[in-house]
């Protein structure tokens, strides 16, 4: 399956799951950010156009959903993915902590744009505090999600290799 | 794709949304703008100033550069100059001594303080404190100066004060000569204050104005080398001498401190019939 079509399939899901918490549970909605998480776990595990193309579409998607100004989220996330991406070829990613830290930062990173922006362009109501309870719940999220991520990347390579046997013994 | 164009397109995209971001709130994006442009103006104007300052710095540092070449060319001949000095003060001394010849005496110069002077009206005279635990000193006829010249001399002495007659006024006259061809004559106080005139040159030397006048030594009172003024204009209307007008060095006008010399002058007793000058 191309990346392209797994990242739309991931993204499509997210935002079912975003409609789904901000109808079932609405601060639950309001303090996880599943879009960021989505584009951190991409970047992670793929290179600079991807963290790009990426943040850019996810941002696109959020910006869709809510009632930020267009564009906003797009910035946002075009910027962790490609910070992320960048990130994850020069420092190894695969121990937990480091990869923590990367869904922690770039949630932060991303909450400072948003943040910012809101504050420059004096639209919306931005609120600062709750940038620290978002950053928390995201990377507490991000993490178990990272460790999904990796299992299920773990096991579609398995299958890969398993299926490519088997078509060898043939 | 190539990093370099991933970066691109990255900047592209970024720069896309920001131009999205602030359409959607003009007024704000100005306000924005206007906020980022006023220290950017800033910046350029200091950095304007900086470069300014620079400049000018290396137009300074070569004047000084210059000037620093130009003076230690001065030092170079005046030094040579000092030795030469030196070497004929040297030379001066070995030949006097077998002709007997008695040089001048040293002199100290002792601080006072001014405490009146008057240069405009018919007397024109200072008074001067002297310094204590000299008051038992022959303090008449000494002369006074300032750290720019010839003041004048000590007329007379009451207590700790004696009262000085300034070089300016019309009874004042003292030995002097043109520094640059060391032609002597008088100079003496004249009807308008604040003006010298040099008498008794003849028509023949050679005066012009900016020559420096300095005291002659010659008149029993003033040591030679004084310097007493600046000829301002030089006539030569009279049949055997220059009209001469010398400008005096010291300001009278902001006195505050004398020197008195030490020294003493040729005795009255010897300078009978002598009184037309230092008098």
């Amino acid at each position: 399956m191309p990346w392209a079509a797994r990242f739309g399939a991931s993204l499509a899901l997210v935002s079912l799951l975003e409609l789904l918490l901000a109808e079932v549970l609405p601060a639950a909605g309001r303090t996880i950010d599943l879009f960021v998480l989505l584009v951190i776990l991409s970047s992670l595990a793929g290179n600079s156009l991807q963290g790009v193309i990426g943040g850019l579409a996810a941002g696109l998607v959020q910006d869709t959903l809510s009632a930020s100004p267009f564009g906003l989220h797009a910035l946002a996330c075009c910027v962790v993915g490609y910070g992320v991406a960048r990130l994850s070829q020069r420092i190894v990613t695969s121990q937990r902590l480091v990869a923590s830290l990367l869904v922690a930062v770039g949630t932060l990173v991303h909450q400072a744009i948003v943040l910012g922006l809101l504050m420059v362009l004096e639209v919306g109501e931005p609120s600062g505090g709750a940038v620290p309870l978002r950053v928390v719940a995201t990377t507490a999220i991000g993490v178990p999600g990272l460790w999904l991520f990796n299992r299920a990347q773990a096991w579609a390579d398995e299958r890969r290799t398993l299926k490519e046997g088997r078509a060898r013994l043939r | 794709m190539s990093e370099r164009r991933i970066a691109i397109l990255f900047v592209v995209a970024v720069t896309l949304l920001v131009a999205s971001l602030t359409a959607q709130s003009p007024e704000r994006a100005a306000d924005v703008a206007l906020w980022v442009e006023a220290p950017a103006k800033g910046l350029v104007a200091a950095a304007a100033d900086v470069a300014d300052r620079v400049r000018q710095g290396w137009r300074t540092r070569a004047r000084l550069e210059r000037e620093n070449d130009e003076l230690r060319s001065r030092l170079r001949e005046l030094e040579a100059a000092h030795a030469a000095a030196l070497g004929a003060e040297l030379e001066v001394d070995l030949l006097s001594e077998p002709l007997g010849y008695a040089r001048p005496p040293e002199s100290e110069l002792l601080l006072a303080d001014v405490v009146y002077v008057d240069y405009h009206s018919w007397r024109r005279s200072a008074i001067v404190r002297l310094p204590r635990g000299n008051a038992k000193e022959e303090w008449e006829r000494r002369p006074v100066t300032t750290v720019d010249g010839l003041l004048g001399r000590v007329v007379s002495v009451e207590g700790d004060y004696a009262r000085v007659l300034l070089v300016t006024d019309l009874d004042s006259s003292v030995g002097a000569m043109i520094e640059r061809t060391r032609r002597q004559g008088i100079v003496r106080g004249t009807e308008e204050a604040g003006v010298l005139s040099l008498a008794y040159v003849p028509v023949q030397v050679d005066v012009r104005p900016g020559d420096r006048v300095v005291t002659a030594g010659i008149d029993g009172v003033f040591p030679r080398g004084i310097p007493i003024g600046t000829v301002t204009s030089v006539e030569s209307s009279g049949d055997h001498f220059h009209e001469i007008k010398v400008a005096p060095r010291v300001d009278l006008g902001s006195l505050s401190h004398a020197f008195v010399w030490r020294r003493d002058p040729v005795p009255e007793a010897v300078m009978d019939g002598a009184d037309a000058v230092g008098r």
